[in-house]
This record gives C-alpha cells, structure tokens and sequence, in this order.
C-alpha cells in the first residue's frame, strides 16, 4: 500500500482520463444544445394554432355570405326585415361556433357589429360589407380581429 | 515530496491545452462545424416551412413610392414578397384565399432567377455577416409527375442531392389550370340537325389556341346502355385519341377514360378535352355531341356557347419545397 | 537553444490533427443518421391534413367532385362501425388528396343545445403520432336537400358542423 503511493508514475493516465470526459463532457452539451433547438422550432410550429384562427377567420367570411343569401330568401315568406333575419342567424351562428369551439378548451368569440349597404335599403341584394368582430383565445395565443370587414356580395 | 518523478505530466497538461484551446477557437469562430446535427437541420426545417407558407398563403405584395397592390406578378421588379394565392380584389391585403394558386403567379415566379428568388424568399444564412445561400427545389406535382403550366413544368432550383440532408416540405394546393365549360344537361339542346333527342349541340366561337376542356353534368339516363358515342364538330367526325380525349367522373371523383368503361350513370360528369389546333379561326364552330340512351329536352335555338359555361379550373396538386445546405 | 526531440513535437501535431479529425469525423456523420426529427414530421402531417380540409372546402365541383359542405350535407345521420364507413364521398376525396396517410374522422354539432358528436369515416385505431384538425362548415336545408341528405333542418335553420379529423401514419 505504501509503495503505491508512493508511486506517482500513473498520474498521466488518471490526468487524461479526467480531461477526456471534459471534452465528452463539452461535446455532449453542444450536441444536447442543437437538438433542443431543433425541438423548440418544430413545437413552435405545432403550437401555433396557425391553421385554427385562419378556419376560424375563413368559416365566418363563409358563413356571412350564406347567412345574406338564407336571410335575403327568408324575407320573401317572413313579416321581419333581412338587418333582423340576419342578426338572428347570425346570432345562431355566434353560440354554435362558441360551444363547438369549446369543447376543444378554445374560447372564440363572434358577433355582429354591423350590416352595411350601399343603397339604404336591405330589400334586395343590398348588403355589400359585413364588420363582424372576432377573438380567440387558446390559452397562449390571443387573436383579436375588431372588427373582420366582409365583402358578401359576389 | 522531494520525489519529483512523475511530474512529467506536465508536459501533457500543456498539450492538451493548447490542443484544448485550439478546439475551442476552432468551434467559435467556425459556427456549424460542430453542431452540423439537428441545429443547422432545424433552421432548415424551418426554412422549408416558412417558404412553403408564404408562396401556399400569401398573395404577395409589391409597391413603389406611389401604388402598391397584391398583383406582384405584373411588377416583378418592385416585388416585395412573392405569394403564389389567388386574389380578387389587388389592392386590399384581406382578400387572400390560402391554398389557392393563380397561374399567372406561378409562371411568373417560373421567370425570376435564381438570385433574386433566394433574396426575395429567404432561402439563405447569415453567419457573422457572411451569407450562405441554401440549395432549394421548388415544384409542383399531380400523379407523380410535374404539372405544366404555360408549356413549362413547374420546377425551380437544383434537384436535391442524395448525398446531403435536406429538409423537405409538401402541402396540397389547387392550382389555377386554365379553363373548363361546365354545363348542365338540362340547359343543353337537342341537336336540331339530327333532330335526335340523344344529340346535343355546343357553339364555340373560336379562334381558341389553347386546349378546352368542356363538362356536362346532371345527366338524364333513358334507356338500358348509356354511353358516349362521338363527337362531331361542324359536320366531320372528330378522331377519339388524336382530336379529342373523354372522360368520365363518377360520384366519388374517380376519373375514368369513356370509351374503355361505356356506361354511364345519372351521377357521373363527362368530361371532353379538345386539342388545340381545331378551332383556329374567327368564325362559330358547332360542336354536336353523340350520346346512347342519354336525352335532352331543350329545342334549339337558342344555342349555348361555350364561353357561357367558362369557369376557371383549380387542379388538386401538390406543391413540395426541399432545401439543403 | 534545445533542439531535440523535435520528433516529438510533430508526434504531437499528428496526434492533435488525429483528434481533430476524428471528431469532426463524427459529428458529421451524426448528421446523416438522424434525416428529420419527430416533430417534423408532426409538423408535415398535422399541415397536410389542414391542407386536405382546406383545400376540399374551398373546391369548386369542377376540380374535386363535391366540396366539404356538400360531403357533410349528404349524410344519413346515422354513425359509422369499423370497417365499414358511411361518408363515401368525402372518404374517397380524402383518400385521393392523401394516400399512404390513414385518418378518422368525426362530426360535431350542436343539436338542441346538446353537442352531439359521431364518427363517420374509420379507419382504425389512431397511433401515438396522430394529429387532430378542424374544419366547419354551415349547413342550411337548401344545401341538405341538394345531396339527399338527412340532416333535417328548417328551412329557417342554419347548423354549422365541426369537421374533425384524426389523421396518423402507419
């Protein structure tokens, strides 16, 4: 036992043991380090609800035309004027949208501000600009559209 | 600790200092030596993505000091960004349809080179103010193969190197691909030469250069073997394969050759495609449609024109972008 | 001025290059074995299934035969039971826009102020992988009656309906 420590012929080995699990020490790190990035930018993606707000976005822009042709038929067979079928359907629209889009934990909202024309009469195929105003929310990410302008006549 | 053998290791530590040191300034000022793996792959990734997105999504957008406009593809040399979306309305940016393509776009961005594409899209690397550029592919494809648009396929940069990794992205699209007449049956006439409620009869005024593509729907099937017989324009048997091309589409999209298959049923379009070179002058073709156990109802005149059925015609397709370093 | 062992020294050298090469060497080849991460791919599937729905729902019928709202107008209400499914039309469009990717997909709507929801297409049980998109449209009985379906609604009634699909690789 003395005579090992006494000894000091081996200190090398011990020495370049130390430093080479220094460098497999480093080079983990920067290979560790590369595929957290490459992680972060895919989830960055993934996370992102890109293609939900533009659905949302596109599916009202939809929906305000076919809600115009519906009210502009009902009107035809109905006591109530086309601003007052449109508001109720697009009313209908609002909770529907709002509970699909729950269910999912996404809080969207979507209301009418108001109906435009160029005429001052809803009577015919008048309604040219709808502003409708939409939010979403996720949790992360907040989109606000105040107010979305539609052009319904096409 | 008078005994000083050993020590020797001292020369080692200096070395591999210095060896250390010289590592160390090699992956600083070289960047992407090191960390060739999944970092530099990751902002490839994202290159691909994000190029995907703006020419799938965006319209585009040009301007100079006094008008700007989505229509990018009639400025080329003030273009801002390149989008390849469809849009009605030029001069508003709200008015984008994603994942529709317009031709003109796409055979505009066919003419930019090289150089200006990769500026105006990206496709590039900023290392301490050096720039790399990324080798890219950029293409169109149905069934496998590159769609062609304006007689030229379409398909910008290098084909990807199977040596290296590339990051690669595709997403489906409907590209504008030219016209197609679609009709009714019902609003179709009988053929008032041949006076047989089997025959229809379509007016086309020419000249027309290009292919025409022409599809009746909503079919009334009277009989036991609905087929398609010939067609005939102005009198002359048209050639099946030389003149003309028909098709069939059934309910659930599946498109068929008509002439191999024969029956037809209520549900199904048929679908002609006329060569170009048959209507090559200023004058009112007739075109008559020869149909088995399929009538019509409407007396003619009035004839229908063909132009009175154009809609432009949007082609699933698939648009892939790869890069490499 | 000792100038011995200058061997040595370019021993020394040549083992630094040897090192150096070595892991470069490595580095480098890491690359090659790893082609793309999962997430990628993630990111590839979850945008070619939101490509797939927008790109049925924007369609005309001139280039895919009937477009989302008429595929979801035409159904028959009544739930599908593997294998069997009972949404052909929008299947086979699906089908065309992505081989090689298999998919579920369910409808969700609300009915009476209940959400209802029903598997219409199956094609198995979803992988660990799968990814899950969206799409609504609106139906009005005007669209309804146009594809002989059996949705029910009033003429003064418009239902909007969740498209949700599953979509996973084998």
């Amino acid at each position: 036992m003395d005579s090992l420590r006494k000894d000091t012929k081996g200190q090398w080995i011990a020495l370049s043991g130390l430093v080479i699990s220094l460098i497999v020490i480093g080079l983990a790190a920067l290979a560790n380090q590369s595929m957290v990035a490459g992680y972060y930018s895919s989830n960055a993606v993934l996370e992102f609800p890109k293609e939900n707000i533009r659905e949302l976005n596109s599916h009202t822009r939809d929906n305000a035309m076919i809600i115009r042709c519906l009210s502009l038929e009902l009107n035809s067979t109905s006591n109530n004027s086309v601003p007052v079928i449109y508001e109720q359907l697009f009313a209908d629209y609002s909770s529907q949208i709002e509970t699909l889009y729950a269910m999912h934990g996404e809080t969207v909202d979507v209301s009418l501000v108001s109906l435009n024309t160029s005429s001052g009469t809803y009577n015919s195929s008048d309604i040219d600009i709808v502003f409708v105003n939409i939010t979403y929310n996720d949790g992360d990410t907040y989109y606000v559209s105040q107010p979305e302008i539609i052009e319904v006549r096409k | 600790m008078a005994d000083d053998r050993g020590q020797i290791a001292v020369d080692f530590l200096l070395g591999i200092s210095l060896f250390l040191i010289a590592l160390i300034f090699t992956v600083q000022f070289i960047p992407g030596m090191f960390m060739a793996g999944s970092a530099r792959e990751s902002s490839l990734d994202y290159t691909a993505y994000r190029t995907a997105t703006i020419l799938v999504e965006d319209t585009g957008w040009w301007g100079n000091s006094t008008s700007s406009g989505t229509d990018w593809e009639e400025h080329p040399a003030n273009a801002m960004r390149v989008g390849l979306a469809v849009d009605d309305d030029t001069s508003s940016r709200l008015t984008n349809t994603p994942n529709v393509l317009s031709m003109n776009k796409t055979v505009q961005l066919m003419q930019m080179n090289d150089e200006d594409l990769i500026e105006i899209l990206g496709l590039y690397n900023n290392i301490d103010g050096t720039r790399f550029s990324y080798g890219y592919n950029i293409s169109i494809t149905k069934n496998n193969g590159p769609m062609v648009l304006d007689g030229r396929p379409v398909m910008l940069g290098e084909t990807a190197p199977s040596d290296r990794e590339t990051s690669k992205i595709t997403r489906i699209v409907l590209v504008e691909a030219g016209t197609v007449a679609n009709f009714d049956a019902d609003d179709l006439p009988i053929d008032p030469y041949t006076a047989s409620v089997e025959d229809t009869i379509l007016n086309i005024t020419g000249p027309l250069e290009n292919t025409i593509a022409i599809q009746i729907n909503g079919l009334n099937i009277t009989g036991i073997d609905p087929s398609f017989k010939k067609l005939t324009l102005d009198g002359v048997n048209l050639n099946e394969g030389i003149d003309y091309t028909s098709y069939k589409v059934d309910i659930n999209g599946t498109i068929s050759t008509l002439t191999s298959t024969g029956k037809i049923i209520d549900t199904d379009i048929i679908r002609f495609y006329l060569e170009p070179g048959l209507l090559n002058h200023s004058q009112t073709y007739q075109l008559e449609i020869n149909l088995k156990d399929i009538t019509f109802t409407k007396i003619a005149p009035p004839f229908v024109d063909y132009r009175d059925g154009i809609e432009v015609y949007y082609e699933p397709a698939y648009l892939t972008v790869e890069v490499w370093q | 001025m000792n100038d011995r062992a200058q061997l040595h020294t370019l021993e020394g050298l040549l083992a630094a290059i040897l090192m150096t090469l070595t892991v470069l060497m490595i580095t480098q080849s890491t690359t090659i074995v790893s082609p793309q991460n999962e997430l990628a791919i993630d990111v590839q599937l979850e945008q070619m299934g939101a490509d797939t729905l927008t790109v049925l729902d924007r369609a005309s019928n001139t280039s895919i035969r009937y477009n989302l709202t008429q595929c979801v107008a035409s159904w028959d209400m009544t739930e599908a039971t593997y294998p069997a499914n009972n949404l052909i039309i929008l299947d086979s469009s699906i089908g065309n826009l992505i081989p090689g990717i298999l998919y579920n997909v369910d409808l969700a709507y609300v009915d009476n102020g209940d959400l209802e929801v029903s598997k219409v297409i199956i094609k198995g049980q979803p992988k660990e992988n799968a990814v899950v998109v969206r799409h609504f449209v609106t139906l009005t009985n005007q669209t309804v009656q146009s594809m002989n379906g059996s949705w029910g609604l009033a003429d003064d009634e418009i239902k909007v309906v969740e498209v949700r699909m599953t979509t996973w690789t084998v």
